[in-house]
């Protein structure tokens, strides 16, 4: 049974806020870093770290999360915590919040893990982020397929770079 | 020493898990590893942020014939989704139990043809889900039975 | 005795004994797992890995482009006896209105029943047809043809590659209006039963018999399924022959390009035209020959678009006794009313159906 254990680390270095007429504003935040847990012990197969975060976090205070809008996913770039993890054969990124649906966000294939690139390949639909982003809470779910038992906690860093715009 | 080390992460492990597993959810009778009556996959539903997900964890057949590589959701409606491995795909999303061993407001996904459908889950019994997937009406659905699958025994 | 084997023995054995059963499961080896109480039956599934669309609801406009219509005075022939034109025209506008109603009333996957209806409608505008000089054509010109059923489709798995299909329905058929309905003893009962087997998920055959009117007169036919879907699951086929055959392909899986044929008809009775409690029958049947777009269109609705050419195969008259039916067949030599020839004509149908895939 895999428990899931909220650890959030948000870097929000600066925020600019650019005026438009009407049309949704751009809002320019630094990189998410969010690291998804999963409970050990671990076996071979299918495992889910997951954490759960506050978008509203990484906003401007002028900015409330329900204004966010067009709202996209620009790279999520995943890293193992413990170098002595085992290397998965894939990764499938999900986001989920408690009134909306859950949705892949991008994969990793094998042949990328095998070449050490950790560049998810994203979804090009990304619709359902704004209704997700702008839910109470969001969880970020990551799910991996082990090639070997892990009798450790698996940590799986993700770091989100986000375009957020929002409306007054 | 590593050993001792693993044991003792286990033991530590083991102690937590097992003084919070005695106060269950109700609901919590859905996790588990599951088959479909075609026996051709099993789906482990685990529980995220309070709602119910079911993942295919093991395919009678992982290998695509064609392509002679894992299988994986080439049906998906979004083209650049069609890659993601089916293995560990969540086909059972959003589940909220109802109470009266009934689970809704949750979808279920068939890779074959790369739809989704409405569903709901009921308890027959402890190891036996009826498991409906419909299009806005229950009446145009259809039912499948799931059967509980546990670890051997051992003999 | 490895080290997980080992943990396993030693500590988690004992512990989940008092706990609940799903926290017994040992996520290390899926392939390993074994029933919690018994496993469940496997039953063959009704459908094949890229089979056309199952039309729950779908509607429909069919229409055909001028042709001419001949046909011969109200008499009595043989079969295989010539006849002469007594009345000819040009039939302007033949089109008209298609609904269906599918609806599963079981569906399970040791039982399917569906239950359905369907409405079909044939308006003829035939140019300068005189009830006097042309009392045939003059009658289909009256009211349009129609036809309204319901029926009924069992599906029963016998195990995990066997089937059986019943189908069952009731056909009213004729030249009535809502508030002229005619004698419900004219209904028109066709019946089929196939068995057949389906050794993988790509391919399912059956084999059966029919009772049918489906090219205008009675008839008791051998029918075969066929429905296959090629390894990359874009070509295939889907036949029920005779009634109809049909190669596909897929596009993407949001369109797919039908073509072959189907057979389609039925018997009608033509009220102006019975008298003393007989009932004069125009038995239609034609063959159409054509392509078919199947396209997604939002959701489960798709969009249905057929071009084609309709063939005339019967458009003969016979006259039941007090209205009862008969069985001709192929080589039977009871006599023939009157007769009537159609030109081919191109036709052209668009529906929207709320499907299931």
């Amino acid at each position: 049974m895999i428990n899931y254990f909220l650890k959030t680390q948000v870097l929000a270095l600066s925020v600019f806020v650019l005026w438009g007429c009407g049309e949704p504003e751009p809002i320019k935040t630094d990189v998410q870093k969010l690291e998804t847990i999963a409970r050990g012990p671990l076996f071979e197969g299918v495992n889910t770290a997951t954490v759960e975060f506050d978008i509203q976090k990484i906003l401007p205070n002028e900015v409330k999360k329900e204004q966010l809008s067009e709202v996209r996913i620009k790279s999520i770039q995943l890293a193992l915590a413990d170098s002595a993890a085992p290397v998965p054969n894939s990764f499938t990124v999900l986001l989920a919040s408690p009134n909306t649906s859950m949705k892949e966000c991008g994969f990793i294939q094998e042949e990328s893990i095998k070449s050490n690139d950790y560049n998810v390949s994203l979804a090009k639909e990304q619709e359902f982020l704004e209704e997700i982003l702008q839910d109470k809470m969001q969880t970020l779910v990551i799910d991996f397929d082990l090639k070997e038992d892990w009798f450790d906690d698996y940590t799986v860093t993700a770091v989100i770079d986000w375009e957020l715009k929002f409306k007054n | 020493m590593k050993k001792f080390k693993i044991l003792s992460i286990i033991l530590g492990g083991l102690f937590l898990f097992t003084s919070m597993s005695y106060k269950t959810d109700e609901g919590d009778k859905l996790i588990g590893v599951w088959e479909p009556s075609n026996k051709k996959a099993k789906i482990k539903i685990d529980k995220i942020s309070g709602k119910y997900y079911g993942k295919i964890v093991w395919l009678r057949e992982p290998i695509d014939p064609v392509t002679k590589k894992p299988k994986t959701d080439k049906n998906n409606p979004d083209e650049s989704l069609k890659n993601v491995p089916l293995k560990g795909f969540r086909m059972l999303k959003d589940f909220v139990y109802k109470g009266d061993g009934e689970w809704a407001d949750g979808t279920i996904y068939d890779p074959q043809n790369g739809s989704t459908y409405n569903c709901v889950i009921k308890l027959r019994d402890d190891n036996t889900l009826d498991i409906r997937g419909y299009i806005g009406l229950k009446t145009f659905g259809r039912t499948d039975v799931w059967k509980r699958l546990v670890m051997k025994k051992k003999k | 005795m490895n080290l997980k084997a080992l943990m396993f023995s030693l500590f988690l054995l004992p512990l989940v004994t008092v706990a609940q059963e799903e926290e017994e499961e040992d996520y290390s080896m899926y392939d390993d797992l074994e029933y919690a109480d018994e496993s469940s039956t496997t039953f063959v599934s009704p459908k094949i890995i890229g089979l056309s669309p199952n039309r729950f609801i779908n509607v429909a406009w069919d229409v055909q482009s001028p042709y001419t219509m001949n046909a011969s005075e109200i008499n009595d022939y043989a079969p295989d006896a010539s006849w002469t034109t007594n009345e000819s025209s040009n039939v302007s506008y033949t089109g008209g209105l298609r609904l269906n109603a599918n609806i599963p009333v079981v569906s399970r996957n040791n039982i399917v029943w569906q239950m359905g209806a369907n409405y079909m409608n044939t308006n003829f505008s035939i140019d300068e047809a005189d009830p006097s000089n042309d009392p045939i054509l003059s009658e289909l010109n009256r009211h349009s043809l129609s036809t309204g059923g319901l029926f009924t489709t069992v599906f029963k798995p016998i195990n995990d590659k066997q089937f059986l299909i019943f189908q069952g329905q009731a056909d009213y058929n004729g030249n009535y209006t809502f508030s002229d309905f005619h004698s419900l003893g004219l209904t028109k009962y066709s019946a089929a039963v196939l068995w057949g087997k389906s050794p993988h998920d790509r391919l399912q055959w059956a084999i059966g018999a029919s009772r049918t009117y489906r090219v205008g007169e009675l008839n008791y036919v051998p029918i075969v399924m066929y429905n296959w879907t090629s390894k990359r699951e874009k070509w295939g086929t889907e036949i029920l022959f005779p009634a109809r055959a049909h190669g596909k392909y897929w596009v993407n899986k949001s369109s797919l390009i039908m073509f072959g044929y189907e057979l389609e008809g039925g018997s009608y009775h033509l009220s102006g035209l019975s008298n003393n409690g007989n009932s004069f029958e125009l038995r239609r049947g034609e063959v159409r020959p054509r392509i078919e777009w199947n396209r997604k269109l939002v959701g489960f609705f798709w969009l249905n678009a057929q071009l084609g050419a309709r063939i005339n195969y019967g458009f003969a008259y016979d006259e039941l006794e007090n209205g009862k039916e008969f069985f001709r067949g192929f080589v039977g030599d009871d006599e023939i009313k009157a007769f009537s020839s159609l030109g081919t004509s191109l036709y052209g149908l668009v529906g929207i159906s709320f499907v299931s895939l």
